[in-house]
């Protein structure tokens, strides 16, 4: 393959670096030994490189600052022990909390059997007779209990103990009682 | 001196001594590598330190056929690269590199020389400092580090035909911001002499 100008204008990084294959190589060279203006662009590329030649130098001459390695040595150290900081402190975390829902859990469990059940009952109907005596109230029902104005379900619902109808009510008169028992 | 795949196996459990070893290894290619991409010695020391962190927390994660150099590189030119991205303005550092000149006094240069080496040094510093952060990378990385083409391609994750082009208008650049161009005149010893300067035929 030989090389035109144009072709040799794409390939000088290639040419300068010695990345090119043997053949392409040998035929670059050749095309620049003939041809005088890819002769003058090649020194104009040796002059370029050399400008960088003084860096090049001082990176083979100088050394590595030899505080590297110690800084390098301490930031890992440093490192290890924020990490291990870390991860302890998640291990309290988690044994605290884990501690925390246990205690919870087990004040529950001795709430809900330790409490007598008389106690939450009839505070529950209480509670209940209370609402339904607002219910009953807002529905105009007249609250008599003396007549017997609710019906047996009513009554329980307000925790009114059904009347013996054979005995007499405290608040009724006498005459009334013996006039109904005869 | 261990072999390499000793060294993954260390860094993979963690060993501190072996990763000692990796540093005095490396450190001369990481060094110089940020040196050269962020332009000042202090920033490559503190980079420096950065990268040998970084791989440190992810050297677990190694896998076994993983090759050291790319894997080196790849890292220092990404926290390079985000380091540069950090910076609001690139300083240009116009003053003398003392340890550039503490070589050049070993060679017994004269002053004058020096001054002239000097002024040279600077002005390829500041066309470095010119190109864009993927020219600067491929450029330091051939030119200095001496990594072939596809080994550039490697690390920088990219086809080996952009690391060509990239690299082709990066020497085409670099040879407009120092105004290189070859004017041959007789010296007065009847030697060529080859004289820098503005662009003519």
């Amino acid at each position: 393959m030989k090389f035109a100008c144009e072709q040799i204008q794409e390939r000088w990084a290639e040419y300068l670096y010695r990345e090119l294959d043997e053949p392409e190589l040998a035929q670059f060279a050749q095309h620049i030994q003939r041809c005088s203006i890819c002769r003058q662009e090649e020194a104009r590329w040796r002059n370029l490189f050399s400008r960088f030649d003084v860096m090049a130098t001082a990176d083979q001459t100088l050394e590595v600052p030899t505080e590297l390695v110690f800084r390098v040595n301490r930031q890992i150290h440093l490192y290890e022990d924020w990490a291990n900081e870390r991860v302890a402190q998640f291990r309290n975390w988690l044994v605290g909390s884990l501690a925390a829902c246990m205690m919870i859990a087990c004040t529950g469990w001795l709430a809900m059997e330790q409490i007598p059940k008389w106690m939450q009952l009839e505070g529950l109907q209480s509670l209940k007779g209370t609402y339904l005596k607002s219910v009953y109230m807002k529905r105009g029902l007249e609250m008599d209990m003396t007549k017997g104005v609710f019906n047996e379900m009513e009554k329980e619902d307000l925790g009114i103990a059904a009347r013996d109808p054979q005995k007499p009510a405290n608040d009724e008169p006498e005459t009334a009682a013996q006039e109904r028992s005869s | 001196m261990r072999s390499e795949q000793e060294l993954v196996l260390g860094m993979r459990s963690r060993d501190p001594g072996l990763f000692e070893e990796f540093v005095r290894r490396y450190q001369r290619r990481v060094y110089f590598t940020a040196l050269r991409l962020l332009g000042g010695r202090d920033d490559a020391l503190d980079v420096s330190q950065e990268v040998f962190l970084k791989m440190w927390r992810t050297a677990a994660d190694l896998k076994k056929d993983v090759i050291l150099e790319r894997w080196v590189y790849r890292v220092t030119v990404n926290t390079c690269i985000d380091r540069l991205r950090h910076r609001h303005r690139v300083e240009h550092r116009n003053v003398p590199d003392n340890l550039i000149l503490l070589t050049l006094v070993e060679r017994s240069m004269s002053p004058l020389e020096n001054a002239r080496m000097m002024e040279e040094l600077n002005e390829v510093k500041s066309a470095l400092d010119q190109l864009t952060e993927r020219q600067r990378t491929i450029f330091v990385l051939r030119h200095f580090q001496g990594l072939k083409l596809q080994e550039i391609a490697d690390v920088l994750e990219i086809p080996l035909g952009t690391v060509k082009a990239t690299l082709n208008q990066t020497l085409q650049k670099l040879r407009g911001l120092l105004g290189i161009s070859v004017s041959s005149t007789q010296g007065s010893d009847g030697q060529s002499v080859t004289r820098r300067g503005t662009k003519g035929p």
